[in-house]
């Protein structure tokens, strides 16, 4: 392992925007730029992560430079929070890149009603979907699938899905992609990938996955708002989840599948977990079309959870599932060609702004709606995408918080009983049957999630429009 | 100690030691389990599971090994805590293993290959980071 890049090794070249020269190491074949704070620095060098984000841009095929968001931190090949676009024709395609859990996304709704009215019938509410959609590890899927129908789900992901009676035709244009990536291909995806996944659509799963009932708290750009329709004090849900053990078994099967690859097209690369095959090649495009497959099964997954969710809203309160409308819908660790690249975000959040083409008609004078969800128990964002993101970061925003606490040390620090108690004192309900990962995914686990959203509103690469704090947490 | 957890930023690392590598890959499977299941249940002694495993190393084995036992907890609902080798070369692994119906207290998603397998002066040590 190289030693630790220090702060000598990279200058500022914006206000909160860094730069590791090309000059840095003989193997880059581009700059390394990073979005920073002088706090989040502080952190920053004592991890991996900027190595990790330097190995990438000696990928070959990289474009202008590699990129990582203000959240960034250590993760597998690639860092967490890295972006890095390569030449669709020369380039490398990785599932570092991309992550075990591809198209791990968020999905935010609204509900049309405040606090207030919500809150005699909360708990109850709450109860309902935590029975209905499975969280944790336990808990079987509400949808009984072949695995002949399974494959339709990998096809068309939230397209299917919306046919099988699980929302609407109306959500599909508020996703990103429409909610289907039409690159998939069922055959590159293992029968060992597809058994893990069978029984796993419509749920949420452990770790950090999570539904949550928030409430607006803070308007920032009033216009936005007011063009979403969003009040003050109403609720709205975000959905934070993604493509569950199928999804992690194709990132584990072409890990394998590329370990080889690299042998016969002779790629050398600076740390093992870098795995890669040219774009173009057989395991390439293999990786490709099984990923576009597990993006679409984690596009089918929210799909059915958001239909559950109407459905408890409309059991509970009464109101029309119509009501419970799709803001949008955004994944965070996928790989797709756009123009002439193909970009990797891991733990990034596509952000286009006003006028780009491939957003809905309805958004296409103020940008992409973005959303960034906090860690359990603090503030999540809803903000749109800017030409300044397309221009500078491949289209590219900020994800979420960030760890910076291990699982390990968390639980270590903080008392699962004792958390809930504090969470609920803050007028949090909590729905989760575990402490354990409850004291894993404690806020102090992670890094502040309003400098990570003020460090992308300064520098332009996305816009905030709304705060939202949670009032209801589901989990495993 | 036959395993150890140790501190990792964001995932799981297991420590495991043996004085063969035999010892080394059925202290990974208890760590693992150790992890995993609040109370392993006893063993079936009538269903082992059957793994025949091709490879380059003992570290790309160990790897592999982890992610098929992974496998089968989470589509057999079962955590293995025993088990028989047939033959464990740099190349082959052929072994039976025996799972217990246990709950699961935490998830481990898969091994990854940001691991080590070394020889010791007293025989042989992995890491494995495990994604969860």
């Amino acid at each position: 392992m190289s030693e630790m890049i220090q702060k000598k090794n990279f200058k500022r070249i914006g206000r909160y925007l860094y730069e590791i020269p090309k000059s840095f190491r003989a193997d880059m074949k581009a700059p390394a730029r990073f979005y920073s704070s002088p706090t989040f620095l502080e952190r920053l060098v004592e991890e991996r992560a900027l190595e990790q984000l330097v190995n990438t841009a000696t990928m070959e095929g990289v474009y202008r430079y590699v990129m990582a968001m203000p959240d960034i931190h250590e993760g597998y090949g690639f860092p967490i929070g890295g972006v890095v676009a390569v030449d669709k024709n020369t380039g490398l395609i990785s599932p570092g890149g991309v992550g075990y859990d591809i198209n791990c996304g968020v999905r935010l709704l609204k509900t049309g009603i405040t606090e207030e009215e919500l809150a005699p019938k909360k708990r109850e509410l709450l109860e309902e979907i935590f029975n209905t959609v499975p969280a944790g590890l336990r808990g079987k899927s509400p949808v009984r699938v072949s695995l002949e129908e399974l494959d339709k789900f990998l096809e068309g992901g939230a397209v299917y899905a919306a046919e099988r009676g699980f929302g609407t035709r109306n959500d599909l244009e508020r996703i990103e992609e429409n909610g289907r990536l039409k690159t998939a291909d069922t055959r590159r995806v293992s029968d060992r990938a597809k058994k893990r996944g069978k029984d796993q659509l419509g749920t949420l799963g452990s770790g950090n996955h999570f539904l949550e009932f928030q409430k607006a708290v803070k308007i920032f750009d009033k216009d936005a708002a007011e063009k979403l329709r969003i009040r003050l004090d109403e609720v709205f849900v975000m959905i934070h989840t993604g493509s569950r053990g199928l999804g992690h078994q194709v990132a584990s099967d072409y890990i394998e599948i590329m370990r080889e690859a690299m042998k016969k097209y002779n790629i050398k690369v600076p740390d093992p977990e870098l795995v890669s095959a040219p774009f173009t090649s057989k395991e390439g495009q293999g990786y490709f079309k099984a990923m576009s497959a597990a993006a679409n099964f984690a596009w089918a997954n929210r799909q059915i959870i958001m239909e559950m969710t109407r459905r408890a809203f409309n059991k509970i309160l009464g109101i029309p599932k119509e009501q419970v409308f799709l803001i949008y819908d955004v994944a965070h660790n996928i790989a797709k060609v756009e123009g002439n690249l193909v970009v990797h975000r891991k733990g990034a959040t596509r952000a286009f702004g006003p006028g780009n083409p491939n957003i809905p008609q309805f958004y296409r004078d103020i940008g992409q709606p973005v959303i960034i969800p906090g860690s359990m128990g603090t503030s999540s964002f809803l903000m749109l995408g800017t030409k300044k993101a397309e221009e500078e970061t491949f289209g590219s925003t900020a994800h979420g918080a960030g760890r910076v606490l291990s699982r390990h040390k968390a639980k270590r620090e903080v008392r699962g009983e004792e958390l809930r108690k504090e969470l609920e004192r803050e007028g949090i309900a909590i729905f989760s049957r575990s402490n354990v990962g409850l004291a894993e995914e404690a806020p102090i686990a992670y890094k502040n999630i309003e400098e990570v959203v003020n460090i992308t509103a300064e520098t332009g690469i996305a816009k905030k429009v709304v705060q939202l704090k949670p009032i209801g947490v589901v989990k495993g | 100690m036959a395993f150890e957890f140790l501190e990792h930023p964001s995932d799981l690392l297991i420590k495991a030691t043996g004085k063969t590598v035999e010892e080394v890959f059925t202290n990974m499977m208890s760590g693992v389990a150790s992890y995993i299941g609040g109370e392993a249940g006893v063993p079936s002694e009538e269903q082992p599971y059957s793994i025949e495993i091709e490879g380059d190393s003992y570290l790309n084995l160990l790897v592999r090994f982890l992610n098929e036992l992974l496998f089968l907890t989470e589509t057999e609902e079962r955590i293995f805590t025993r088990v028989e080798f047939e033959e464990l070369t740099e190349n082959l692994l052929k072994a039976n293993v025996y799972g217990g119906e246990g709950e699961l207290v935490e998830q481990i998603k898969g091994a990854t290959y940001r691991s080590s397998f070394e020889k010791n002066p007293e025989g042989f040590e992995a890491r494995v980071v495990f994604d969860v």
